[in-house]
């Protein structure tokens, strides 16, 4: 069965200044599909990642989802359609310090239009199946690094996105905590059916993948077998 | 380095005000020492008045678009005369020495200009003058050519010579321009000094948690600061230096001077720059000390304190002064003496009240917005709610200076009264027309420019002219304020006089004198009964007798007619007839010297450019720290575009998170500069009224520049968004 193409790029190339941060680089992200990005650090991972969640425009090429180019957008509209489509986690979590777990949890919810009540109801929900109801009115400064990348986690899915973005979101983290978090946001993406896209140095992680891109120096090479 | 840049652009216009605020109320002082320098020391006894024997000058008082225009002719046959400051010699006879700035006038307006006839002379030189703009002129001329009013200068420069200050008013506004300008500079060396004050307190608990000690750590940040801060304060000091220097005359508005006269001691210079130098480094200091102090509990939670609502005990307690210091200025047993500390407190503990009340204002408006589903609301609320610090440094500045700037607006209407109390309300005289040659015979002395008042008219024989004023019974009346029951419309009369200078030696016009000018002029002779009224003296030598002529005051009063005989008809006499076509030029017969016209001029000046520059630096201090808070929350802003938030919530956000409290708490500060304001009016001046469109400005200022700043910090908000995704890379 094929599965159906959420996200691709075609001959994509971002260019920083005089820095040349990615080269005609094409991918594609199929629905459900968990995929490993991997490669050292500055190699480019982290602006494919961004490509494709529409937050950098590229140079040149292009960024297409579900058929439609989104490069061409408006921030408003790729705002709009990040929101409903995307989800992203941090390697910090990047949650907004003054707002407990739960109100960042819901935010999503609440920037794109749903009524209180329901993002209420629908946070908790993510919350719960994270783990992290015991601490879901604290702060971000008032939990531990792995409670904060559970709910970066939660943000991330609880608008049942079609494609989690995460850039290393457990490289700031212990092997088991990053685990337990890598675990977690792998389980709940199944559950809901979103495909995950995940950025990361780390070459063991790509094994929760079902398959990787390696990006070195702006561009994509062939893995290395295993 | 932005920061620091930031800083040091505000410490050297914190530098530059302090110095020129500082210099400004030393202003009033040097001015009115130099109004003592140029003063005459007259010898009255000496001063024979009608006959003029013994008189060497003669001190004419004009106005001219408001301000003061003084000719003095001096004597230029006489030995005996002084030389006056600010010039090397004498005028000589048919010469006039001018001020430069009535020079300038002269060459502009043609009025003015035809007003002198004389050969221009050299400049009187600013050893001479009180200010730049002063109108001055020296004339020489005959001795005989002096008038009745001439008198006997002994010498210029009397340093008992008093200006005759309102002491209520100088008090206050020395008082209120240490609060319109040092308050607002010391809460905007505040924000400069805590800018990006969360990324600095994380900083420091950063460097200390690698290992340096309390007290080095401490040092690392007072140095910083206070390099930064004495980069600044130097080049604020060069640059006020060199504008002084560079600059030698200076104007705000209708206010000038010389930039000498603002200078300050060198100790006090030095005092201003190493004290806002210590004060950043104290306000640094003290803020990072708990982040200092606990580094890690500073690195991992980075919520606010607690807000106390003991912050808002200032602000209750000094508007509670404030409205004792309004019921005791009813109060008829109010001393000066004990009202001004009260005022003074009270205003104080205001302007700090605002201060510490402004995190509680964000607090409060946090939690309103908290309540909100909607996620700009939300975002700002919850911001507020963490940190009502960083929002009360953005609002605290403006809020003060619109205080005191109202404050001082209210204050400056009561100058409008004091001019009121103290300026005549005679009716003027508007228009003096010549009208030709007379018909019948006359003898009226012509009304010449150069030695007369232009409208101190004068009539009757030569040695005993009588000063007239003409008006009807009516504008008398209102005038003065007295029934006058006496006075008769069609009917020459006299006027009870009491000046000292001018009874006894023959200086008194008696009736037959009168009588017999009038008769010589052919004028109908004078009623019986004087009128019951005294003029009012002004520095007791200028004592007009008041004739009301018939058929010379018309029922308007609003033009004089003159006679002239036709060999009289002369060029200056034409010139007068010139300067009388406007209306508005030449209109106050009476003197008009620094204690009536200048001194609330100097106090409005100083105000207005205290007000100015409260608001320009509560504004600037206001964008500023709102452009540096948003530029501290790059991370924050880029963690809600990547969710998806649209960039108009975020702008919304930004402009909700500073607006509403800087709103409120202009709002707080206007009622409080209004009830302080009303509070000096009812003690001082009654009858004047609150300036409501003034304030209205200065408030529509101060939203606007909220508007501008919360605007600009949008603006930047989206341009940060975009800069942070490329500094990631």
């Amino acid at each position: 069965m094929t599965l159906r193409t959420l996200l691709r790029t075609e001959d994509l190339s971002v260019r920083f200044g005089s820095t040349d941060a990615l080269t005609a680089v094409s991918v594609e992200i199929a629905a459900g599909e968990f995929v490993a990005v991997v490669g050292a650090s500055g190699s480019g991972k982290s602006t494919l990642l961004q490509c494709l969640a529409g937050i950098v425009r590229p140079t040149s090429g292009a960024v297409i989802a579900e058929g439609e180019r989104i490069d061409g957008w408006s921030d408003r509209v790729r705002s709009q359609w990040r929101l409903t489509n995307i989800g992203l986690v941090f390697q910090f979590g990047d949650l907004l310090p003054e707002l407990s777990l739960t109100d960042n949890v819901r935010l999503p919810l609440l920037l794109a239009g749903s009524e209180k009540k329901i993002a209420n109801e629908r946070a908790h929900e993510v919350i719960d199946r994270l783990g992290i109801s015991d601490v879901a009115d604290r702060r971000p400064g008032q939990v531990s690094g792995g409670q904060l990348q559970r709910a970066a986690v939660a943000r991330a899915l609880v608008h049942s996105p079609t494609v989690v973005l995460a850039d290393e979101p457990t490289g700031a983290l212990d092997t088991t905590t990053g685990q337990l978090v890598l675990e977690a946001l792998l389980g709940a993406a199944r559950e809901q059916g979103s495909a995950v896209v995940l950025v990361t140095h780390e070459a063991r992680l790509s094994s929760y993948c079902d398959r990787e891109i390696v990006v070195q120096d702006g561009s994509i090479v062939m893995p290395v077998p295993s | 380095m932005v920061r620091m840049i930031l800083m040091s652009t505000g410490s050297a216009a914190a530098v530059v005000i302090l110095l020129t605020s500082f210099g400004l109320a030393r202003l009033v002082e040097r001015q009115d020492n130099r109004a003592q320098h140029i003063a005459a020391n007259i010898d009255f006894d000496a001063s024979t008045g009608v006959d003029g024997v013994g008189s060497n000058a003669m001190f004419i008082y004009d106005s001219w678009d408001g301000r003061g225009m003084n000719r003095v002719v001096l004597a230029s046959d006489l030995d005996d005369v002084p030389t006056p400051p600010g010039l090397e010699r004498r005028p000589r006879d048919g010469e006039v020495l001018m001020s430069p700035a009535l020079e300038k006038l002269a060459a502009s307006e043609p009025l003015i200009d035809a007003r002198f006839p004389q050969v221009r002379g050299s400049h009187v030189e600013p050893d001479g003058l009180i200010a730049p703009d002063q109108l001055l002129a020296y004339i020489g001329a005959p001795s005989d050519q002096l008038g009745p009013s001439s008198l006997r200068v002994e010498s210029f420069g009397n340093p008992s010579a008093s200006s005759g200050l309102d002491p209520r008013a100088a008090r206050t506004i020395a008082l209120l321009i240490t609060l319109l300008l040092i308050v607002p500079v010391i809460m905007f060396m505040a924000v400069c000094a805590r800018l990006s004050a969360n990324s600095r307190t994380q900083r420091l608990a950063a460097i200390r948690l690698l290992g340096l000690n309390r007290r080095r750590t401490q040092l690392v940040n007072a140095s910083e600061i206070g390099i930064t801060a004495a980069a600044g304060s130097v080049a604020g000091w060069v640059l006020w230096t060199a504008w002084i220097t560079l600059q030698p005359e200076a104007r705000v508005g209708v206010f000038a001077w010389y930039s000498t006269d603002i200078e300050l001691p060198a100790l006090q210079q030095f005092a201003i720059v190493v004290g806002l130098v210590v004060l950043s480094v104290t306000v640094a200091t003290l803020a990072s000390r708990d982040a200092i102090a606990n580094p890690s509990r500073t690195r991992r939670d980075r919520s606010s304190r607690h807000v106390s609502p003991w912050r808002l005990v200032p602000l209750i307690a000094g508007g509670v002064v404030l409205i004792i210091a309004r019921v005791r200025a009813d109060s008829t047993s109010a001393d000066f003496k004990g009202w001004v500390p009260l005022f003074g407190t009270g205003l104080t503990l205001t302007a700090i009240g605002l201060v510490l009340a402004a995190p509680i204002a964000a607090t409060i408006v946090g939690r309103v917005m908290m309540r909100s589903s909607s996620p700009a609301r939300l975002l700002a609320g919850s911001r507020l709610r963490h940190d009502p610090a960083a929002t009360s440094r953005i609002v605290a500045a403006l809020a003060v200076a619109l205080f005191a700037a109202g404050v001082a607006q209210i204050v400056a209407a009561s100058l409008d009264q004091f001019d009121a109390e103290n300026t005549s309300t005679l009716p003027p005289i508007v228009n003096l027309e010549i009208i030709g040659p007379p018909t019948g015979p006359s003898t009226y002395r012509p009304v010449s420019p150069l030695t007369d008042p232009l409208l101190s008219l004068r009539i009757g024989r030569p040695g005993h002219e009588l000063d007239a004023v003409a008006a009807t019974c009516g504008q008398l009346r209102i005038s003065t304020n007295r029934p006058l029951p006496d006075c008769v419309d069609g009917q020459v009369q006299t006027v009870v006089t009491t000046d000292p200078h001018y009874v006894g030696a023959g200086g008194a016009p008696g009736q037959i004198e009168i009588d017999a000018a009038l008769t010589y002029a052919g004028l109908p002779l004078a009623t019986s009964a004087p009128l019951d009224f005294t003029i009012p003296f002004v520095d007791g030598y200028f004592t007009p007798a008041i004739i009301v002529p018939p058929d010379l005051a018309p029922a308007t009063s609003a033009r004089l007619y003159v006679p002239i005989r036709a060999d009289q008809y002369d060029p200056q006499t034409l010139t007068t007839a010139l300067a009388a076509q406007s209306p508005t030029a030449f209109w106050n017969p009476l003197i008009t010297d620094i204690d009536r016209l200048d001194t609330p001029r100097i106090y409005r000046g100083i105000i207005a450019a205290g007000t100015i520059a409260a608001l320009a630096i509560g504004a600037v201090a206001l964008t500023v720290a709102t452009i540096a808070n948003a530029l501290e929350h790059r991370s924050r802003l880029r963690a809600l575009s990547a969710i998806g938030a649209d960039p108009a919530s975020i702008r919304l956000s930004v402009i909700l998170q500073t607006a509403p409290v800087s709103l409120g708490l202009l709002v707080i500060a206007s009622t409080a500069a209004i009830i302080g304001g009303n509070a000096y009016l009812q003690f001082s001046y009654p009858g004047a009224a609150i300036p409501y469109r003034a304030l209205t400005a200065l408030i529509a200022f101060s939203i606007a520049a909220t508007a501008l700043a919360s605007l600009l910090a949008a603006g930047a908000v989206t341009r940060l968004n975009r800069d942070e995704i490329v500094r990631q890379e």
